[in-house]
């Protein structure tokens, strides 16, 4: 219990920062079994990839869903929203392990522009290594970003839909407000609230990793480390990664619930 | 009307454009842009297993003991035909030589004077002697404990240069210590403090370890990737021809071939179980080659020589003498029409493409053990099969099926599920058919059949069956322990929980009578010889009908010279010759 409560979260502060915390060498550590060497290090290895693909798509995911959710609830039935309902329910509906081989087989394969196979060694030292780091990245971020994008712009829209016909909306044009302000301002401020406390339950799966995805471009990140354990039954790895989700999503639940009270005025902690 | 929102619905489009340009074309560094930028030093293996240590002593994967054999070397390998080659040590000790002591209990390896670990201390029989006790330590749970079986002790001589390896029995074929990849030398200084129960702590020795091969690890992300550079120190000048090797681990077979085959970012791919279609269609892509390994594994039929009929319950396939005998597969002539009714190029051409060739040994490799007397099965003869049937007196009946004195040829056939054996099973059903056999096709989950529960009515060692196919193999280049697999007390039943290798449940005590003949024999010709007569044995009596030798594949870059799928040592045994030619 020491060992997992005290020792191990020191290491891993530790690892991160570079800092010495008392006598760090004779602590007890959890070992995993297949690899023998302590748990920690093998998870602080392999955040940074981690971090970096299935970060970087869930902030494209963002950047993409929002507005097509915004443009797609204010302008329904067009056909903007025809196709982007219809682009979001494949992405949606269509698992990324098959987005990815196709999209492997189109780029790699066929055109060959982008490398199927994710170099971890690879460092960013200039432009040109980081141009090879955002065309290895290409790939799995596109598939896993479409995969978030659809998922978060559906939710987009079905919210703006439901502030669109309120009352407020209807006061705030009949005052005369420009239509950009009714939509930035109001509508979307409003609207806003339930897509940021999924964005921020969303947050503790970047960590997790995206199994499947990092499987098949050979992103050798958390959750290709989580599979390789509970395929290998290496039961110290697995419990240390189930419980640092565990307090990750426990951790961003708390988060949410602080974010909805500075969104919405009318919650407050009592 | 022209809402602000149409501006921001481009800004939308214009964004996910960017997204998608991102990834777009490059000008003209094309997708391996960085293995060029890194030039042609480099050599990029990919197995799809990932390793996990590179401490052979530590783990049993096959991804593991590869990749520490670019590193650690022993006093002796295997290349490609099983031949053994003396690596550290001058040559390789027989009795001629004086090697091997006359009552075969120890043998003495000379090492290569002026030979060096990477870090610059000199290799002694010292460190060869500190790797044998450091695998014998009983705490260590060490993984290669079979090599060092009956290992009594080691003596280092006083050149500092030889060392003796001392056996608690005459051993026939002494050469399991420090032999091939799974027993290379350890460096002595390095490894001085991880012995015992400390050998699993020390990951830093363990991730790294010292060696005399030709490269040296850079940087090792356990299950992840491995980088090795050239080893300055290594012995032969001017090799190996890379500065620098990845070696990339994680993902499945397919991507692999595909990485090798059809992108042509990696150089080597390990170990593809694909189809044989998807194989060759891959290779078509005309960036690399795929080669096949053939080890000693041979897909056979087992013939069930006692009776497995359900209603014996418990006395059901139980070899009790010569009694409770199988009502046909007894009778030798039925084995033999069986056997000859096959045509064993379908079966390969159907289900293994490179991967296997017709097989009519059950010890098919090394070459050199391989027997010569059995190669007509390779050509399928129905007529003659069907004449040995009329001959014995199995006549057609109406429904198409022989008999005689009321037994019908019916068999129930059976293996593990797998789509490949049950492709195989179809086809030797119709081959039987045309013998007047009837066949009844019967599969059991792989870890049902193989798992060896003795409680499992469904397991190959019960062989409630009477035929079924798997593949089976031995271990290492010698048949030695193989061959005893079908002596009488290796028959599978109650007395010994039904464990056991002799599923066909003959016992000849004729054929007992020379495994131990051959085990003890330290001649190579006459352990040859002796060998290919047991196999024969077994063939020419069909208690096994063998069909497939197995091989496994990889996958090799064109531009890569050099690469030999080896079975019988780590695959990259040899990766200091390889070279890139374009």
């Amino acid at each position: 219990m020491e060992q997992f409560f005290v020792n191990e979260p020191l290491n891993f502060i530790e690892e991160v920062t570079g800092l010495q915390i008392g006598d760090s060498s004779s602590r007890l550590r959890v070992r995993s079994w297949d690899t023998r060497s302590p748990v920690v290090d093998l998870i602080v290895e392999r955040l940074p990839q981690t971090l970096w693909v299935v970060g970087l798509s869930y902030v494209v995911g963002i950047f993409v869903a929002l507005p097509i959710g915004i443009l797609s609830a204010y302008k329904q039935y067009s056909w903007f929203d025809q196709i982007g309902t219809f682009v979001s329910m494949v992405g949606f509906s269509v698992p990324t392990f098959f987005t990815g081989l196709v999209a492997i087989i189109f780029f790699s394969v066929m055109l060959s522009w982008l490398p199927s196979i994710y170099d971890t060694t690879h460092e960013v030292t200039g432009l040109g290594s980081f141009w090879v780091q955002m065309k290895q990245i290409a790939m799995p971020v596109l598939v896993l970003a479409f995969y978030n994008a659809a998922q978060l712009s559906r939710f987009m829209r079905s919210s703006m839909l439901e502030n669109l016909n309120l009352d407020y909306v209807r006061t705030a044009r009949a005052k005369g407000l420009r239509e950009r302000a009714v939509i930035f301002l109001h509508i979307l401020r409003n609207s806003l609230i339930p897509v940021v406390t999924m964005i921020a339950l969303g947050v503790p799966t970047i960590f997790s990793g995206a199994i499947i995805t990092e499987q098949i471009f050979r992103v050798n990140g958390l959750g290709q480390l989580l599979i390789i354990a509970i395929q290998g039954a290496d039961i110290p790895l697995v419990q240390t990664l189930t419980f640092l989700f565990a307090i990750l999503i426990v951790l961003f639940n708390l988060i949410a619930d602080l974010l909805y009270a500075a969104l919405d005025p009318r919650i407050k902690f009592t | 009307m022209k809402s602000p929102l149409t501006r921001f619905g481009w800004v939308a489009v214009a964004s996910t454009v960017l997204v998608v340009a991102g990834c777009g074309p490059s000008e003209g560094t094309g997708s391996d842009g960085s293995a060029q930028q890194e030039g042609d030093k480099t050599l990029k293996i990919l197995y799809w297993q990932a390793p996990s240590t590179l401490n052979p002593y530590l783990s049993g994967g096959t991804k593991d003991i590869d990749a520490a054999s670019l590193v650690l070397e022993p006093l002796a390998q295997y290349n490609e035909r099983a031949e053994m080659l003396p690596l550290l040590a001058e040559e390789i000790p027989t009795l001629k030589n004086g090697g091997i002591a006359e009552d075969l209990r120890s043998i003495t390896w000379k090492l290569k004077p002026g030979i060096e670990f990477s870090d610059g201390t000199p290799l002694t029989a010292e460190h060869v002697e500190f790797t044998g006790n450091y695998c014998l330590n009983p705490q260590m749970g060490c993984n290669s404990a079979a090599s060092f079986e009956h290992v009594e002790g080691f003596e280092v001589g006083e050149d500092s240069l030889t060392i003796t390896v001392k056996f608690s029995e005459p051993k026939g074929f002494p050469y399991g210590p420090f032999v091939g990849s799974t027993a290379p030398i350890l460096n002595k200084y390095q490894f001085e403090n991880c012995t015992g129960l400390r050998a699993q702590e020390c990951s830093e020795q363990n991730f790294a370890p010292i060696g005399t091969g030709p490269f040296t690890v850079a940087n090792f992300r356990a299950k992840d990737v491995i980088t090795y550079r050239r080893n300055e120190n290594f012995r032969h000048e001017g090799k190996p021809f890379f500065d620098r090797v990845i070696f990339k681990g994680g993902g499945e077979a397919a991507s692999a071939a595909r990485a090798v085959l059809e992108t042509g970012e990696f150089d080597y791919a390990w170990n593809l179980q694909i189809e044989p279609e998807i194989l060759a269609q891959m290779e078509r892509a005309g960036k690399g080659r795929v080669r096949a390994g053939f080890g000693s594994q041979v897909e056979r039929l087992i013939v069930n020589l006692t009776n497995d009929d359900p209603a014996l319950k418990d006395e059901r396939s139980l070899y009790k003498g010569g009694e409770n005998a199988h009502p046909f597969l007894s009778d030798h002539s039925v084995r033999k029409a069986l056997s000859i009714a096959i045509d064993r190029n379908v079966l390969v051409e159907a289900g293994y493409g490179l991967a296997g060739k017709p097989s009519c040994n059950l010890i098919p490799a090394p070459s050199y053990y391989a027997s010569e007397a059995n190669e007509s099965c390779k050509v399928q003869q129905i007529d003659e099969a069907n004449r040995i049937l009329d001959e014995a007196g199995w006549l057609m009946g109406e429904d198409g099926v022989r008999v005689k004195n009321g037994v019908r040829l019916s068999i129930l056939y059976q293996t593990s599920t797998n789509s490949v054996r049950q492709g195989t099973q179809a086809l030797i059903k119709q081959m039987w058919q045309r013998i007047g056999v009837e066949t009844e096709l019967r599969n059991v989950d792989g870890a049902v059949f193989f798992g060896s529960d003795p409680a499992s009515p469904d397991t190959f060692q019960k062989c409630f069956a009477d035929i079924q196919m798997y593949t089976n193999n031995f271990v290492g280049t010698d048949p030695g322990a193989y061959v005893a697999g079908w002596t009488c007390k290796e028959i599978p039943g109650p007395d010994n929980q039904w464990v056991g290798t002799n599923d066909s449940r003959a016992c000849d005590p004729e054929y007992d009578a020379k495994v131990p003949i051959m085990q003890q024999e330290a001649n190579r010709e006459e352990r040859i010889r002796l060998a290919k007569e047991l196999n024969d044995y077994v063939v020419q009596d069909y208690w096994e009908i063998p069909l497939i030798h197995r091989a496994t594949t990889s996958a090799i870059a064109n531009s890569v010279q050099g690469p030999t799928v080896n079975p019988w040592d780590a695959e990259l045994w040899n990766i200091a010759d390889w070279i890139r030619t374009e």
